[in-house]
């Protein structure tokens, strides 16, 4: 599920809200798109913020 | 009998106060659980395809400092490895720590913060449940995200 944002620090908790109330919460991670440049990219794990391990975008 | 009556609108309306007083700390516990956290910044040092990232955040609590790596040689499948969560006494250390890391210095090509949610499959019971759940919260998260103008 991908989300363009202008706020992340406001987007991220309203994320979390909603998939608190359907009981994911703790099943999820959110990556940001970190732009090598134009079509270049990867994605760097923001929560949980203790995240260890690898985040597949297949 | 008008002393029994006014003794039981007496004893109702005691019980309705008391139903008020204990739903009101449960209400507050649900707000309390908000806890805003700020992105301060963010600096990247590139090694190959690792990137070194340290990422201050603010919140009630105080400043944390995190440290990860990133292992990009498979972009599909980016290895993050947490290293640190360091928490900061106060905003000179952080500036401390930002001019003692000069070597991080790389940073991102700039476009349009997108984020990429996703629940593990282990959530699921099967595949069916998997895509109806999917689409149902895809579908809450983005109107959350809209009704707070904050993007889609």
């Amino acid at each position: 599920m991908l989300y363009e944002t202008s706020d992340i620090d406001n987007a991220i908790p309203t994320i979390i809200e909603v998939l608190n109330k359907a009981g994911f919460d703790k099943k999820t991670t959110i990556g940001r798109r970190v732009n090598i440049d134009g079509d270049d990219w990867f994605y760097e794990v923001l929560y949980p913020t203790n995240f260890n391990g690898v985040f597949l975008t297949m | 009998m008008q002393q029994s009556l006014f003794f039981s609108a007496f004893l109702f309306a005691l019980f309705s106060c008391g139903q008020n007083f204990t739903n009101k700390p449960q209400q507050k516990s649900i707000t309390q659980k908000n806890v805003m956290t700020k992105e301060l910044w963010t600096l990247y040092s590139k090694q190959d395809t690792i990137f070194h990232v340290k990422r201050l955040l603010s919140s009630d609590t105080g400043l944390t400092l995190l440290s990860y790596d990133i292992n990009t040689s498979e972009p599909e499948a980016a290895s993050q490895t947490f290293i640190s969560n360091k928490i900061l006494t106060n905003e000179n250390e952080a500036t401390s720590i930002k001019s003692q890391s000069p070597n991080f210095n790389w940073t991102p090509h700039k476009e349009t913060p997108t984020l990429f949610v996703q629940i593990d499959g282990s959530a699921f019971k099967d595949e069916m449940q998997a895509l109806t759940v999917r689409q149902d919260i895809e579908q809450k998260i983005e109107t959350a995200l809209k009704s707070k103008d904050l993007g889609e």
